[in-house]
């Protein structure tokens, strides 16, 4: 474009950014990304594996700085260990879980007069998470009823059940007329694409041989097209908007000190949804007071998080977990009932894996040999169910700039703020009643300790972020419009989860890809003219 | 209770006594409806934090002396083996250095370890010059009532403030080490996962029981 080196500026490199670039680069469009992260050698991915086996952070060469945030509210949010800034993003260390949102979770106020309706459905949505898979090479197998409609079949067949769910969780749900299903995962369960097979390490968050997919992989695609630049370690502060209705220039931090600055015609918002936010509301100015893209004054709020909670039962028989890193089977059955304006969406799955060797030995109380002889004794026969539930988007659970606190730049540090009300707890609950009617039905003896969560109504966020810039058609009531195009700014797109109106039970990411990737075809058509 | 200084009446205090249980059931049954967790509150404020505004580093080669010797207690060697000082080393100095709060817990731990461990041998007043049995002495001393999984001791201790620095021990040091530990190789080792982490050969293989697993060279 006259007057600039590149077409499109993009901040973050993960999932979101990564498609949105490669469907720009692909089409001859020059795109620069800046990523706070750093970049990393793929072939130290082996030397990643050996640091997690060893016990250690396997990421921590990778991203060092420590998480600075400040959490409030009935829940607090937990961010170490959560987020990655790399060059790929959170891609690197994610259990690759790639679901699609249920038809109905576009349309929670319309069907049941809950939370917010998206401005595009589920079907209008369906081609792009068809390509997403594509992209992703999810393995799976259709024919779930209970899930949403799909055009075709998934890349890569599913991964089988593992021995666990073979030996007790199907009989188990047979019994009690529940359904499971393989879990969808963007791991290659053949050849793909360039991309091995899963051989079964065992070691998932650093996947030594790339079968589990990560944002990096196109990401060298499109550098090697030669339209694609990436600036790792830049850390976008500040986004200025000197004309009243568009983006003029990033400003960045150097890895050696000061500050860089890009001017682009088109910048792309991809920077996670809780940093997203932040910058917008960095970038305060006497024009826009309360952060850019926010005369709704909606920024930051509706902000969303899944919330887990499990149990677990000695069973007779050893399960042998452990020799694969991730789980085979969910089931979908509760996700949508007629109960849903009461009682949430819900997806549950199973685990042999926990407690893991480590909690066993964590939670014993005991040391020394006796702990060894405990472990022999009880590890691998443990069975448990994990239920991830729905969080309604509220208005006052929300993203803002901590007063006091400061990152090590000296920028303020995220707050935030999560509203858990009855729906959810309600949820949980019957979630656990759930669980508790399976594990009982596969003859697991639950201990007390783990039946004392029904009084604790125990819960742990799993660091899905969503909401703070959500999408909609009414400006008033939202940040970006239906392209993901920010309603106060021309040339200022946000893509993410933080556009996300309702966050639904499944996992974001794959939702994240295919927004991304619609995003991306219509940046390049209004770059060709094509829209106005 | 009295009205007007005069002896409550049996009938009135009947209907007291039934105006009060009333009222708490219903209040018991009202938060329970709301699924309101009147001691979560409490247990949290009495939950151990790390201090996160603490400094970064790694202890000094004499603490580190008292931690490895931890971790020979914690994790002997029997059939299988037990943690090695370079791994010790290894994962506290990086545990230190990284994670802000995990420093001085790691210093407490010493100075709480070396000073019981004075009064088992006053003769060897460090843990690390203690033998292997004598180590065991020491943390039966200081949490031996933890095998016997006492849930109420454990909270009891919370709350006594002689029983936060031993409660502070087990949750940032042992318990970290005890995870560490059982994370590895050497750890999977003790429930017959020589194989772990690592190719199974066949990437079907976790669909069958471990002894009919093929496994590689």
């Amino acid at each position: 474009m006259a007057g600039f080196t590149h077409d499109v500026c993009i901040i973050g490199s993960g999932v979101a950014g990564a498609l949105v670039a490669h469907e720009l680069v692909q089409r001859g469009r020059k795109v620069l990304i800046l990523d706070a992260g750093r970049r990393f050698d793929p072939t130290l991915r082996m030397e990643l594996m050996e640091r997690a086996v060893e016990g250690l952070d396997p990421w921590a060469p990778v991203d060092p700085d420590p998480e600075v945030y400040s959490s409030t509210g009935t829940d607090h949010v937990r961010l170490e260990g959560k987020r990655m800034r790399a060059v790929g993003g959170s891609t690197h260390h994610w259990g690759g879980l790639a679901y699609r949102m249920h038809a109905s979770d576009f349309r929670l106020r319309s069907l049941y007069g809950l939370g917010e309706d998206w401005p595009v459905s589920y079907d209008e949505l369906e081609p792009y998470y068809a390509r997403a898979e594509a992209e992703l090479g999810v393995s799976g197998q259709g024919g779930d009823p209970h899930a949403s409609w799909r055009s075709g079949p998934f890349p890569n067949p599913a991964f089988p059940f593992s021995y666990a769910v073979e030996k007790v969780v199907r009989p188990a749900c047979d019994h009690l007329g529940i359904s499971i299903h393989p879990i969808p995962c963007a791991r290659n369960s053949q050849p793909y694409r360039d991309r091995p097979a899963c051989v079964a390490f065992g070691v998932c968050h650093v996947c030594p041989i790339e079968a589990l997919y990560n944002a990096d992989i196109h990401l060298r695609r499109g550098v090697a097209t030669g339209n694609l630049e990436i600036r790792p370690e830049a850390r976008v502060v500040r986004l200025a908007a000197r004309s009243p209705r568009r983006v003029t220039s990033a400003t960045y931090l150097q890895p050696g000190g000061g500050t860089g600055t890009v001017e682009a015609p088109i910048f792309v918002l991809a920077a996670h949804a809780i940093e997203s936010i932040r910058l917008l509301q960095l970038s305060a100015s006497p024009r826009f007071p309360g952060g850019l893209a926010n005369s709704s004054g909606t920024l930051g709020r509706y902000f969303m998080e899944h919330w887990a909670t499990g149990l677990a039962g000695e069973v007779e028989e050893p399960l042998y977990p452990h020799r694969i890193g991730f789980n085979t089977a969910h089931s979908l059955q509760f996700y949508d009932t007629p109960h849903r304006r009461r009682i949430g969406a819900m997806k549950i799955t199973f685990s042999a894996g926990s407690p893991s060797l480590s909690e066993l030995a964590r939670d014993s109380g005991l040391w020394g040999v006796a702990l060894k002889r405990y472990l022999r004794r009880v590890y691998g026969r443990w069975l448990a169910a994990i239920v991830n539930v729905e969080q309604l988007p509220r208005l006052e659970s929300r993203v803002t700039l901590d007063p006091e606190l400061r990152d090590a730049h000296g920028y303020a540090a995220p707050r935030v703020h999560l509203e858990l009300g009855d729906y959810e707890l309600r949820t949980l609950l019957r979630g656990r009643e759930r669980l508790l009617r399976i594990l009982r039905a596969a003859r697991a003896r639950i201990p007390g300790h783990q039946m004392a969560k029904f009084k604790d109504s125990e819960r742990h966020p799993i660091a899905h972020h969503m909401g703070g810039c959500r999408m909609g058609i009414d400006p008033a009531g939202s940040v970006v419009d239906p392209d993901l195009r920010t309603h106060d700014l021309d040339n200022l797109y946000i893509v993410g989860s933080a556009v996300f109106p309702t966050g639904g039970a499944v996992n974001p990411t794959l939702t994240i890809a295919a927004l991304a990737l619609r995003a991306g075809e219509t940046l390049a058509a209004r770059l060709e003219g094509r829209l106005p | 209770m009295a009205e007007a200084g005069r002896p409550l009446r049996r009938r009135a205090f009947l209907r007291l006594a039934l105006v009060l249980g009333a009222a708490g059931a219903a209040a018991v049954a009202g938060l329970r409806l709301r699924r309101v967790e009147p001691l979560a509150g409490v247990r949290r404020w009495l939950a151990p934090r790390l201090d996160g505004a603490a400094p970064t580093g790694v202890l000094a080669a004499d603490e580190m002396r008292t931690i490895v010797a931890l971790g020979r207690v914690l994790i002997p060697d029997d059939e299988t083996p037990g943690a090695r000082a370079t791994w010790v080393e290894r994962y506290v100095n990086e545990r230190t250095a990284r994670h802000p709060g995990y420093l001085p817990e790691y210093k407490a731990a010493v100075a709480l370890l070396d000073a019981a461990a004075a009064q088992v041998a006053p003769s060897r007043p460090r843990f690390h010059q203690l033998t292997l049995e004598q180590g065991g002495e020491v943390m039966e001393d200081l949490f031996g009532r933890r095998g016997s999984a006492s849930r109420w001791w454990r909270r009891v201790e919370r709350i006594l403030p002689a029983g936060q620095r031993k409660q502070r021990c087990w949750s940032f040091v042992i318990e970290d080490l005890l995870s560490g530990f059982y994370s590895t190789p050497a750890g999977w080792a003790v429930v017959g996962y020589d194989n772990y982490p690592g190719v199974p050969g066949d990437p079907r293989a976790y669909t069958r029981p471990l002894d009919s697993q093929v496994r590689p060279n």
